[in-house]
């Protein structure tokens, strides 16, 4: 009879902790670090097509004061500095200009609304992956199941015959009932995080592509463009400066323009070691990675972590390119 | 009826930018350019950006790219209407907790005159 009644304890004890175990492989919570990093790294990529045009718009803008200085030009202001109203999306920066010169080439476009939409759509869905999976929102939620427990436990203690035992008991039915609530709100979490992850991570359409690859190559083709066009504005600007230095100019002459120069191709470096393919295809993997361990949640989180680091440090990259800061004059 | 993907797109977009790179990198490993090579630098340049702006039109009119959108933002929801159903419990407790703590002070007040 003792022999049954410990047996019958064991069971009930292996039986709650393999729920237990269930519960903790399936947190939504076992991903919050990988996650919060995969959705700065998103935000770092989306905000480099924003930065990208921004240090373009920047370069011009540094060109163009260059030449001024260089040639010693009569100057004007841009129309745009007394429109006499406030700026519109898209107008030219109100800048100092060549008298007779023109100023298109300080008004880079700004990305279009097809691309605006892209960068929205990946930031938001890297922000939604990253609320499902905030930790804090279930520790602020335990937090007032405590203080509810304590609140209704004084209540009750006011109650004429309840007595501190029937509150204790209330209390304990309070902790009962959020822990329960909480633990399925947890699990409604890790399931809409695997279903959504797993639906993004899948073929779909008439090409029957991964969202996440379509949206991708959407995202690498503007910043190779703009890494092209950047690469080129700068290069020319180069070897304009390249052209005019040499003996005769003066030493502070020279090494004011010496410094234009380094100025040029530090930017033009950070171009060049930025490699957005292997930061879009670092996204990819990394979500990838993170569909693998929703569906198979033994040991994966290395796996998830590995990837999503390697991805950052590809995006630091690109960021770097693109938001090197316009070179001043040193004349 | 399927049309080239995105992928596609983006992948001969780079093989033909690529085509125009070993050339810009010899001709820039020349140490003193004359003009007529720094021009043909900035040319080939320009080849590839034009590369890529076609690339990059076609890709932006792609139903594909209508269809990751409309997926993506449907995910985005999803997952963000979730995540709030537990913050509105949390905000739900909190202003139980405040009407019971208002009420525990009332019976308080009740009882200490009464009593």
């Amino acid at each position: 009879m003792l022999e049954r009644g410990v047996l019958m304890r064991n069971v009930r004890i292996a039986v709650a902790a393999l729920m237990a175990a269930t519960l903790v492989s399936c947190s939504p919570y076992n991903y919050s670090k990988s996650i919060n990093d995969f959705s700065n790294g998103v935000s770092g990529l989306t905000g480099a097509v924003e930065g990208g045009h921004q240090a373009s718009q920047e370069d011009a803008v540094a060109i163009g004061r260059r030449k001024l200085v260089y040639n010693q030009q009569q100057v004007t202001f841009s129309a745009s500095c007394n429109n006499g109203g406030v700026s519109k999306p898209g107008e030219p920066p109100c800048v100092v200009m060549a008298v007779g010169g023109a100023s298109d080439t300080r008004n880079t476009p700004a990305p279009g609304p097809r691309t605006v939409r892209v960068s929205k759509a990946l930031a938001g869905y890297a922000q939604g992956l990253k609320a499902i999976s905030n930790a804090s929102d279930r520790t602020e939620f335990d937090a007032e199941v405590a203080k509810l427990k304590k609140s209704l436990e004084a209540l009750a203690a006011l109650v004429p015959g309840l007595g501190v035992g029937g509150a204790a008991a209330i209390g304990g039915g309070i902790n009962l009932l959020g822990w329960l609530v909480g633990t399925g709100l947890d699990l409604q979490r890790y399931e809409t995080l695997r279903k959504t992850v797993t639906l993004v991570n899948s073929p779909v359409g008439a090409n029957d592509q991964r969202p996440l690859d379509t949206l991708g190559g959407a995202m690498l083709i503007e910043l190779l463009q703009m890494q092209t066009d950047r690469r080129n504005v700068l290069f020319a600007e180069a070897a304009e400066i390249r052209r005019g230095l040499g003996p005769g100019l003066g030493e502070p002459t020279y090494r004011a323009r010496l410094a234009d120069l380094e100025d040029v191709l530090a930017k033009l470096e950070a171009v060049r070691k930025s490699d957005p393919t292997a930061a879009v295809e670092g996204m990819v993997a990394a979500h990838d990675a993170l569909a693998k361990a929703l569906n198979d949640p033994g040991n994966q989180a290395e796996a998830v972590a590995k990837a999503v680091g390697e991805f950052g440090d590809r995006v630091n990259a690109v960021v770097a390119a693109t938001s090197s800061k316009a070179s001043k004059s040193k004349n | 009826m399927a049309t080239a993907s995105v992928m596609d797109i983006v992948r001969e977009a780079r093989a033909a930018a690529l085509a125009f790179s070993e050339p810009i990198q010899t001709a820039m490993s020349v140490q003193s350019p004359s003009d007529a090579l720094v021009e043909k630098i900035k040319e080939m340049g320009r080849k590839q950006s034009e590369i890529y702006a076609a690339a990059h039109d076609e890709i932006l009119a792609s139903r594909e790219l209508d269809e990751a959108l409309a997926l993506l933002e449907a995910a985005t929801q999803s997952l963000m209407e979730t995540a709030s159903v537990m913050k509105t419990g949390t905000a739900i407790l909190r202003k139980a907790n405040t009407l019971i703590g208002f009420g525990t002070q009332a019976v308080n007040a009740i009882k200490s005159v009464t009593s």
